[in-house]
């Protein structure tokens, strides 16, 4: 599998032993527990974009501070579709707490003071 | 006309401008002024609102508004002017360059030395060479992510990506989750065009084929799209008979590369490089016009934003020093690209320069293992690196150390075993 903590993009070989996981490939410790989390439970940052409210044409683009679990993606992108955020908005700006019990908040991109 | 002087005026406010202004500024170059044709500033990250950004320069995975958003911060405690919604229109060799925008018409600004930080556009279909009509549905990647992401618009249901540079990858990813289906990515070339890293998280994550040596021939339907042929092709490029294969489609996403945008550029005569597509540069990053500098993506296409910053810190000392000296050092040699090199950044070497680090930026021609990468003057060996992988995809920033240059050209080039084919 390939690393994607960074832009190096390591390419990286799992075996499994009754001791555990074992990764070779990596050049830093990030690649290890990447690997070894794609294993047991894979998680991935959520970025979209979520309406502002009385503003028709500005979108607000959105982050989750920590990675999400995989299968959980689809459940918090559905729950950001209808969620609406109110100006102003400051970078990360908590908007969404412990999404969906996931440990992860929703938190603001960017700062917007008037509709754009 | 309006009139006004200015120590240094930057055009284009995305990361590469931003961070000239927030370099010059803490130099203490006087005067910073910035020029942006947008409503806001940031430049095109402002629509990548992906995550990715700013590993090397910040530390942590940033999305690309959240990146630009620390450098509009920074610049604005340092009270760097930006005058949004202004487009600059012309440029003389001496300077003056002349802005328009709805509020103050027409404005001419002389300033003492300029960085150009215009960023790339996106090649279009013209340039991707394709049969057929002249449908609606044939739209760029960049398109594609400004309409959802900045204006909240799904341009299709059914997608084909046409060139797998990461732009397109990003796009298959977010069109994916904006329930658009992307059938697959068409590459012509036998490697991917994007970083590996995106193949794995846009296209495996989803289960999005990417087809090699695969490219569009034909575009179908009058008005709008309705599908599209790919066709195989040999090592040369060209379409493999009776490999054709009809894809009903209502969208083609156009994503086959960037280039760098020099029409301002070229109003000022600076001289364009073959091989960058951008001004030849020296390595203060000043083109062959004095004065004139130039940094990011103007310059030549550099994948990773870290970079394109760093690129404006570069220029942003060289043009301190202009406008503190303003005299021009006498070029004493070029820096090429040797083996399996291409692209290397800068391309003259000016005098006076002995005291200061050289960073060269470069990419490899193909995929090499266990690779050296040498920097050389003569049979004088001033940089080496090892490399256990290195890319076309990714661009290399290396920082030779103060050296005595003399005047035979600096060579880089690199070592390695090719990849098995595959
Ligand atoms: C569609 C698209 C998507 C991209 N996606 C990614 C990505 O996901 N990840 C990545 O690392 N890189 C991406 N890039 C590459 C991107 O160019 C760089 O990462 C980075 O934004 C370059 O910074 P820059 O400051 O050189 O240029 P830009 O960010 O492009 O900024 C240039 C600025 O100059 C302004 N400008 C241009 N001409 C004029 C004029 N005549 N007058 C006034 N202002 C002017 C523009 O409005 C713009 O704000 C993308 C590029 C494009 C075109
Ligand atoms: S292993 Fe480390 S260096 Fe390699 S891609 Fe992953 S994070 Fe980057």
């Amino acid at each position: 599998m390939t690393c994607i903590q960074c832009p190096m993009g390591c390419e990286l070989t799992v075996t499994t032993s009754p001791e555990g996981y074992k990764v070779s490939g990596n050049s830093c410790p990030k690649g290890e527990a990447y690997a070894i989390a794609e294993m047991t439970n894979p998680m991935r940052i959520i970025t979209t974009v979520v309406s502002v409210a009385g503003a028709e044409k500005t979108f607000l683009p959105v982050i989750s501070d920590s990675p999400i679990p995989k299968e959980k993606l689809d459940a918090v992108l559905k729950k950001l579709k209808t969620h609406e955020c109110k100006l102003p908005v400051y970078a990360n700006q908590v908007l969404i707490e412990n999404i969906l019990n996931t440990g992860s908040n929703i938190i603001s991109s960017k700062t917007i003071i008037i509709p754009e | 006309m309006k009139e006004i002087k200015v120590d240094l005026l930057i055009i284009g406010a995305g990361p590469a401008g931003l961070a000239a202004a927030i370099h010059g500024k803490k130099l203490g170059i006087n005067d910073v002024l910035i020029v942006e044709r947008n409503n806001e500033a940031g430049g095109i990250l402002q629509q990548c609102i992906h995550d990715g950004f700013g590993l090397q320069r910040f530390k942590e995975t940033l999305s690309g508004p959240q990146y630009v958003q620390k450098q509009i911060d920074e610049a604005e405690k340092l009270d760097v002017k930006i005058m949004l919604n202004t487009m600059v229109v012309d440029m003389t060799k001496d300077r003056e360059v002349f802005v328009i925008s709805s509020e103050s018409g027409l404005t001419k600004i002389t300033a003492t030395a300029v960085i150009l930080a215009m960023g790339c556009r996106e090649r279009s279909r013209m340039q991707a060479h394709i049969m057929g009509s002249r449908p609606r549905g044939v739209l760029t990647a960049g398109t594609v992510q400004r309409y959802i992401n900045k204006e909240g618009l799904i341009p299709g249901e059914k997608a084909v990506i046409l060139g797998s540079g990461d732009i397109g990858l990003i796009m298959a990813r977010r069109m994916t989750l904006e329930d658009v289906k992307v059938e697959g990515v068409y590459e012509i070339m036998n490697r991917p065009g994007g970083l590996q890293r995106n193949i794995s998280q846009c296209l495996d994550d989803y289960n999005i084929p990417l087809h090699l040596s695969t490219t569009v021939t034909e575009i179908h339907g009058k008005y709008a799209v309705e599908g599209v042929t790919v066709q195989q092709v040999d090592d040369d490029y060209k379409p493999i008979p009776n490999t054709q294969r009809y894809i009903p489609c209502d969208l083609l996403v156009l994503s086959v590369g960037l280039i760098p945008e020099n029409e301002i550029s070229l109003k000022a005569d600076v001289p364009l490089s073959e091989q960058t597509n951008g001004p030849i540069i020296d390595n203060n990053f000043m083109t062959m016009v004095p004065g004139i500098f130039a940094a990011g993506n103007v310059v030549s296409v550099f994948d990773l934003t870290d970079n394109v910053s760093r690129t404006g810190e570069i220029a942003a000392s060289g043009a301190f020093e202009f406008i503190k000296n303003g005299n021009i050092l006498p070029i004493v040699c070029k820096i090429e690209a040797g083996k399996d090199v291409t692209g290397a950044l800068p391309i003259q070497y000016r005098s006076g320069n002995s005291d200061k680090p050289l960073e060269i930026f470069c990419r490899v021609k193909k995929v090499l293992k266990n690779a050296v990468l040498t920097v050389s003057q003569g049979d004088r060996i001033l940089f080496e690196k090892k490399y256990r992988i290195l890319r076309p995809q990714e661009m290399l920033n290396i920082e030779v150390k103060p050296f005595d240059c003399g005047t035979e050209n600096i060579v880089i080039s690199v070592c390695g075993e090719e990849e098995g084919g595959k």
